[in-house]
């Protein structure tokens, strides 16, 4: 399997071939190492380019005129941010590095070039983007609905399957590099109860956070608390998606 | 900007590690009342508030500089 954490996950869609994994060693060469807390792309901007994590959690939040933030996804290693952000004119949220990371910045040409004449890598790219949609519709149900248990529980169960994937989760262990408050932005809670609802999780034995740990000791009894059905995730690679030989490789 | 830690006292104890800095003990306090009534939220679903739960509020030293009751984050019109 490839070290490069893109090529890792698309890997999982598609069997890709010498000549994507070049193009994706082309996207991941220019990079710049980003400090905790750097904002890559504020609202307002235009983006210049696409950012790919190469190292490290990012995430994307809006902030509205009260200074409150809506957190709205996170990216660790593997993840872009929009494969097409180029074709907005203006990014409509902020993303910023959760911790120090490596970032590869993919230009628009580069991006446009081998949708042309990959077809194996622009089919996995759009699956990313459908799971990263998938993944939106969930913090909507998760937002709307659920009791602030389940909601703290159904992202603990998405990150530690996202994690799994790429390969971070060790002995049931990953790093999740969030403050309770960042943790309550994202489910819609304030940090006491995000604080109360952790004590709850952890008394009956499912996950412990601490020191931006998450240890999850029974994932299954975790997704039953969530009512979480991974199947948005796409883990799996559809049987009916042949692994068809690229034209261009 | 000091920190301050709000430890939450309703059925159990559930101390805050993790604090939040705040310009002074007024924006202390009313963050605390925003955070008492955000944790009744979930209490009220379910039917149930205890009004003489608390928020504790800690200096960076330790010392309780302020307690905010459940109840004196509402006002109960009947």
């Amino acid at each position: 399997m490839d070290s490069n954490p893109l090529a890792k996950k698309l890997g999982i869609f598609v069997d890709l071939q010498p000549g994507d994994l070049a193009v994706i060693a082309r996207w991941s060469a220019d990079r710049s190492e980003l400090p905790a807390r750097h904002v890559f792309i504020r609202q307002g901007d235009r983006p210049r380019a696409t950012c790919l994590m190469i190292e490290g959690w990012a995430y994307r939040y809006k902030t509205i005129k009260s200074g409150k933030r809506q957190v709205l996804g996170f990216l660790m290693p593997g993840d872009m941010c929009d494969p097409h952000a180029f074709i907005l004119g203006k990014a409509d949220h902020d993303i910023a590095m959760l911790t120090d990371a490596v970032v590869a910045a993919i230009c628009k040409e580069d991006i446009l070039a081998a949708v042309e004449t990959h077809p194996r890598l622009t089919s996995a790219l759009w699956w990313t983007t459908l799971v990263d949609e998938g993944i939106a519709r969930a913090w909507l149900v998760n937002l709307g609905q659920r009791s602030a248990i389940a909601k703290i529980a159904s992202l603990f169960c998405e990150l530690w399957h996202r994690a799994k994937l790429i390969g971070l989760v060790h002995a049931d262990a990953f790093a999740l590099p969030v403050t309770q408050e960042q943790l309550g932005e994202a489910v819609g809670l304030t940090s006491v109860h995000v604080n109360r609802t952790l004590r709850d999780l952890r008394d009956l034995k499912l996950v412990e956070f601490r020191s931006k740990q998450v240890v999850i000791s029974n994932i299954g009894q975790l997704m039953e608390l969530a009512d979480f059905d991974p199947t948005y995730l796409q883990l799996q690679r559809r049987a009916d998606i042949p692994a068809r030989q690229s034209l261009a490789s | 900007m000091p920190r301050y830690f709000f430890h939450l006292h309703n059925h159990l104890e559930v101390r805050d590690e993790e604090g939040k800095q705040l310009p002074d003990l007024e924006a202390a306090k009313a963050f605390a009342i925003e955070n008492a009534r955000d944790v009744m939220t979930s209490n009220i679903v379910q039917g149930e508030i205890c009004l003489s739960h608390r928020i504790e509020i800690e200096d960076a030293q330790g010392v309780l500089v302020a307690v905010v009751y459940f109840r004196d984050a509402l006002t109960v019109i009947r």
